[in-house]
């Protein structure tokens, strides 16, 4: 039987919440249709929610702590500064590489980070390919290393295009008024000028493979939309007090028109894939495009990420995908398990996502290996000897630099270089953070705060990591740290101090704490989650009720108010309702645990004791050290579904885990 | 605006059928078209032939590196 072949695209930052209105105004019809005809839902993003994080954890099924790749930029073991991240720090096998020992015929343009590319059997393109240099008036070399096989290197270099070569017919759908724009004074043209063109040099390259090249997988990766986010967002409508109106009226149609010429090489796309092809189209996580915008975000590093929406975009379109399905409780970690069960592959067990089943027209479950590592076989990863890590390569550079044997560095180039492994660092705890495992985390906060007690966020991750490890005493001690150095009001510590309050059961203070903050900061969702927590707390289910409604006044996607809504419910004994909320809040956000123990508990007053006690496995499998589920299905296997064996099990491990606490 | 909203959503140039470049090439407005970017690289090609021989010069002047566009 003839392979299907599997298109994969990545549109970084795309966001359902401006392609609804796009769809239904009919500027996005090729979207629309695979919506229609397809499957399509959120794809619940990680932290820290950047994007070559991010995209390694969709290529690879695996959070950052495995797959190795944790920040933009990382040390140059070669000159002892830094550089944009390399593919050669990824450590796991991406979808190509396993592929491809699968005989696939793959190919790669642009994926984030995938420098230097691959070699694969087909074509691979690196994240270099598309990017212009500071003037990008004259074609630059491509760096070495962009093409795999390099001898289609010049045949790729001819497809770049330069936003020197661009008209005004390109710029008008997005600048209306640009022969009114000075442009000496307003580089914001050039800057819609440098992204259309580098969109469309990716475009150039993945429709050329299509045309001239047997493929079963092609990935093409576009960054455009998350640029235009970054530079334009402000200006989409409505008008934000805080933006001239000359600039809304001369920019407000950048975004727009970006996402409309994303749908335009869409359907180019597909005209080439062709009707036996399975699309994808993925985005690593959504963009502010409302009053939840942070205009100007935060001047530290990854600061950008602040303007990021936690869900990006999943639509899958093909034969034996569901038609007009809503996907739900789907995180990026899925989209590498998924595509393996669609095309009949096992997934690795080592893989941190699961298979969305629930897009498939059969009932087909996944099969499973121990890992795609251990499977031998030509998989287009460069020899394991090219493959580095850049931290530990770092380390060994110093210590021959103490030796003596390597000159010492530049004092801004060392600086700069340790910058980089401790942001990296930051990111790694935060990922840990993320999957819930504090105890990992907890270390590597403690030496970053050790090396840089001024870094304010480095101390508040590590007061945040104490607390939900339960040492309230060492998180006293870091959130009257941050006090000391944060002079002015800060709604972010007055939640910190709020919540350490609750931690204590000091409730009246918290709540103090948090009409401070609110007194700041009205329209801060997270705000609104807390003081609906400390309302909680005091059992006053209507006052909690109240404070989440208005945390998801502002933001309604607010998957921890919903779950604030299903603890609400269940304090006043309404079953149904406290499911139904519990089924929203993990319906956006799959790995949360405490939603699905929330259901549980819903089922277990509703005397579904089958359901309830599924409902507690999936929470154990997210944190098995969690005990109260563990105690929960005890007594389920033990009195109701007379299963001695597991409740023994269960039992057993609930006893270590009293023993370790 | 009108205009330029209309030329947006204009059908593009690939969903017309073409033996060759040389087919279309006449076709092809020498300022190019959002249409001609996205049918790719056999779009491309042929429009920046005509393009060159009719000495186009460059309208925009870039930002410096991250001046505008922010990548997180």
């Amino acid at each position: 039987m003839a392979k299907r072949k599997l298109l994969l695209i990545g549109w970084d930052a795309a966001d359902w919440k401006l392609i609804h209105p796009l769809m239904d105004a009919g500027m996005m019809p090729t979207l629309k249709r695979l919506v229609e005809t397809g499957s399509a839902g959120n794809l619940a993003t990680l932290d820290p929610p950047m994007s070559p994080i991010m995209w390694t954890s969709i290529a690879t099924g695996m959070h950052a702590d495995k797959h190795g790749i944790l920040n933009f930029t990382e040390p140059d073991p070669s000159n002892q500064g830094i550089r944009p991240v390399s593919g050669l720090s990824r450590k796991k096998k991406a979808i190509w590489n396993m592929l491809m020992q699968e005989n696939y015929k793959v190919h790669t343009v642009g994926w984030w980070p995938s420098h230097p590319s691959e070699p694969v059997n087909g074509i691979s393109i690196s994240n270099f390919y598309p990017h212009i240099t500071k003037n990008g008036m004259m074609p630059a070399e491509m760096s070495k290393g962009t093409v795999h096989p390099e001898s289609m290197a010049s045949t790729f270099d001819q497809l770049r295009l330069f936003p020197h070569e661009l008209t005004s017919a390109h710029l008008k759908p997005f600048i209306p008024n640009l022969d009114q724009v000075d442009q000496k004074a307003d580089r914001r043209v050039g800057s819609v000028a440098k992204i259309l063109a580098e969109a469309a040099t990716v475009h150039n390259a993945a429709t050329w493979i299509m045309e001239n090249e047997a493929w079963d997988f092609l990935a093409v990766y576009h960054t455009a939309i998350d640029h235009f986010g970054h530079g334009f967002m402000k200006y989409h409508p409505p008008r934000q007090p805080q933006v001239p109106e000359a600039d809304f009226e001369t920019y407000q149609h950048v975004v727009r028109s970006g996402y409309k010429f994303h749908d335009m090489m869409l359907a180019r796309m597909i005209q080439l894939a062709g009707p036996d092809t399975t699309v994808v189209i993925v985005s690593d996580h959504g963009f502010h495009s409302d009053h939840l915008l942070k205009v100007a975000p935060p001047k530290e590093p990854a600061g950008p990420a602040h303007q990021h929406r936690p869900y990006g975009i999943m639509v899958m379109n093909g034969e034996g995908i569901k038609q007009d399905e809503l996907i739900f409780g789907a995180s990026l970690l899925d989209v590498t398990p998924t595509l393996l069960t669609l095309l009949g592959l096992p997934v690795g067990e080592d893989m941190d996502g699961k298979t969305l089943v629930q897009v498939f027209e059969d009932d087909r479950t996944p099969d499973f290996i121990s890992s795609w590592e251990d499977r031998e076989g030509s998989d287009g990863r460069h020899p394991s000897d090219k493959y580095i890590d850049p931290i530990a390569e770092q380390e060994a550079l110093e210590q021959l630099i103490a030796l003596g044997y390597v000159d010492e560095p530049e004092k801004d180039v060392a600086e700069t270089v340790d910058r980089t492994i401790n942001e990296s660092q930051y990111f790694l705890a935060r990922a840990l953070m993320d999957k819930q495992q504090y105890g990992k985390a907890l270390p590597i906060l403690e030496e970053l705060h050790e090396k840089d007690p001024d870094a304010v966020r480095f101390t508040f991750r590590l007061a945040k990591c104490y607390q939900n490890l339960g040492k309230i005493a060492e998180c006293r001690f870091a959130v009257e740290e941050i006090s000391s150095q944060i002079r002015s009001s800060n709604p972010q510590l007055n939640l910190l101090e709020g919540s350490l309050a609750l931690a204590e059961q000091d409730y009246e203070l918290a709540l103090k704490h948090f009409n401070t903050a609110e007194a700041h900061s009205p329209d801060l969702p997270s705000l609104h989650q807390q003081i609906g927590n400390a309302y909680l707390s005091l059992k006053k289910p209507d006052d909690a009720a109240r404070a989440f409604n208005h945390a998801l006044n502002l933001d309604p996607e607010n998957h921890i108010a919903l779950n604030g809504l299903a603890e609400v419910y269940l304090q006043k004994g309404d079953y149904p309702r406290a499911l139904d909320y519990g089924l929203n809040a993990t319906g956006l956000i799959y790995n949360y645990p405490r939603a699905h123990f929330n259901i549980g508990e819903a089922l277990l007053g509703m005397e579904e004791f089958e359901r309830a006690s599924q409902a507690y496995e999936v929470t154990m499998s997210i944190t098995p050290n969690f005990i109260l589920p563990r105690k929960r299905v005890v007594n389920l296997y033990r009195n109701k579904l007379d299963q001695k064996d597991k409740a023994r099990e269960h039992q057993l491990i609930l006893d270590q885990l009293k023993e370790q606490k | 605006m009108k205009k330029d909203q209309q030329q947006l959503n204009d059908a593009p140039l690939e969903e017309k059928t073409y033996a060759s470049y040389d087919a279309f090439y006449d076709d092809i407005p020498v300022e190019g078209s959002l249409g001609i970017l996205a049918m790719g690289a056999s779009g491309v090609i042929p429009w920046r032939i005509k393009r060159e021989k009719a000495g186009i010069k460059p309208e925009f002047i870039l930002p410096e590196e991250h001046e505008d566009d922010g990548e997180a």
